[in-house]
């Protein structure tokens, strides 16, 4: 084949796919119907944890992102991505840096490779200062600074 | 040896393009139209497709050297059956049992699962998630396992028309719009759905289903698993990337390994482990590997100890109860 023609069919045809799922029916954003379904979403994940030992569930401003405090082990988080949700533990050598921001953000960076900086806002600042707490429990003393 | 300019075989990677586009618009026209089951969320989407068009331009790389070294395998070859109707046939039929060595060895050893990572690294499955395609194959040196086809008495060019093929009909299986096909054509080929379970992290589904067409070389040697209707497929990794950038989908198990490997105060032999060892590996135990997560679900539903897919946590007189035994 053509190089020329196959580099046209490759692009065109990206460009078409992308035009129609901008325009078509797209499936519900990666957000959080309620504290339950962070809770589900985690212990489909991690299956050892009992619901019944959540403590707290934080949801963000925007309900893309949830921490769940349990009563005893790591902090939950639940983060959309894309219309799907990404779930972990974080344990303390999991997090490199919490910054709080503005009146009510946080910002977030991780050690793990997959999982990018990201910047939380809350309702509150009481709920940001709780999900501080909560990463810095599982960590120790944080650098807020 | 006849040389590549002597042989005329069409360019069955370039040939599909077309197919390829063809079959996501077909696929998603049918989803959209509530017509068959499936979803697409476009960034997702874009992403896999964009992993195919790297794939596509460091392949070029790849085929340099692939071909390479195939023909140097192929001037000591042992055999010489030509290019002939059977000699393609038997050709496909030892490069697919190839392809499902490597396919087990990829999800096995963690060098390898850097690269083929990508592939499963969406949460959808749809025809988009077959050209999510790694950047990286040229660093797995899996371009060895094809020498021994050549040295043979395969043409490379002829091992190459085959290769295509078989990744031609890989595309078709990446579907949830085709339930299970006719029981003959489950039991022989490779269907969407066994490869629905290849792409499920439901523990039973884990390291099951490596064919590239032929699903016999699975039932074989072990490693088949039946989808099942209680079941439901879950798609994606055990833990699930939260990117779509590009950069980051294609190289973030590289760097992982890389951090792992440079980690202070390890022995040598615990890092060339997190090198070499299987996906989940960790020194001090605190990462899961398949069969962790398997022996997991069983602990949790012992009734399905055993089954296909998962260990037998088998408890016997002998003071042994507990024990994971790997199903295969
Ligand atoms: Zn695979
Ligand atoms: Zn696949």
């Amino acid at each position: 084949m053509n190089p020329i023609l196959l580099v046209v069919l490759i692009v065109g045809g990206l460009i078409l796919i992308d035009l129609l799922l901008r325009f078509a029916r797209t499936p519900p954003s990666g957000q959080l119907e309620s504290e339950t379904q962070a809770v589900d979403q985690l212990c489909r994940e991690y299956p050892e944890l009992d619901a019944s030992d959540v403590s707290r569930v934080v949801l963000t401003a925007d309900r893309r992102a949830a921490f769940v405090a349990m009563t005893s082990g790591p902090a939950g988080f639940v983060s959309g991505m894309g219309d799907r949700f990404v779930v972990r533990q974080l344990r303390p050598a999991d997090i490199r840096e919490a910054v709080p921001e503005a009146e009510s953000a946080l910002r977030v960076r991780f050690n793990e490779v997959a999982l990018r900086p990201m910047r939380f806002e809350f309702s509150d600042s009481a709920e940001r200062d709780l999900v501080l707490v909560l990463l810095g429990a599982a960590r120790g003393p944080i650098q807020t600074t | 040896m006849d040389s590549l300019a002597d042989i005329q075989l069409p360019n069955t990677g370039q040939l599909a393009i077309p197919l390829y586009i063809i079959g996501i618009l077909i696929e998603f026209g049918l989803v959209c139209l509530g017509k068959a089951k499936g979803q697409y969320e476009r960034r997702d989407a874009m992403t896999s497709l964009l992993m195919g068009v790297g794939n596509v331009a460091t392949g070029i790389i790849y085929a340099v050297v692939l071909i390479a070294m195939m023909q140097w395998a192929y001037s000591y070859r042992i055999f010489d059956p030509g290019i002939t109707w059977w000699s393609a046939v038997l050709c496909f039929v030892l490069d697919d049992f190839r392809r499902y060595v490597y396919h087990a060895g990829l999800h096995r050893i963690r060098w390898w699962w850097a690269d083929h990572v990508n592939h499963h690294s969406s949460q959808h499955f749809n025809f988009t998630t077959a050209l999510r395609q790694p950047w990286t194959t040229i660093f797995t040196g899996s371009f060895l396992l094809y020498l021994p086809l050549a040295w043979l008495g395969f043409h490379p060019l002829l091992i190459l028309f085959v290769g295509g093929i078989n990744l031609t009909y890989q595309f078709f299986v990446h579907t949830e719009t085709v339930g299970k096909l006719w029981k003959p054509i489950e039991f022989v080929l490779n269907t969407p759905s066994h490869h629905r379970v290849h792409h499920s992290n439901n523990p039973r589904y884990l390291d099951a289903n490596y064919a590239a067409v032929l699903i016999i070389w699975d039932r074989i040697f072990g490693t088949f698993v039946e989808e099942r209707e209680e079941d439901v497929p879950k798609y994606g990794l055990v833990q699930n990337i939260g990117t779509f950038n590009l950069f980051f989908v294609a190289f973030h198990e590289w760097i992982s390994i890389f951090k792992d490997v440079a980690k202070p105060g390890l022995t040598l032999r615990e890092r060339l482990m997190y090198m070499f060892a299987a996906p989940g590996w960790s020194h001090d135990g605190s990462r899961k590997t398949s069969w962790d997560l398997k022996a997991q679900y069983v602990r949790k539903h012992p009734d399905q100890s055993g089954m296909p897919g998962l260990p037998d946590l088998v408890a016997k007189n002998d003071g042994s109860a507990g024990r994971v035994q790997p199903a295969e």
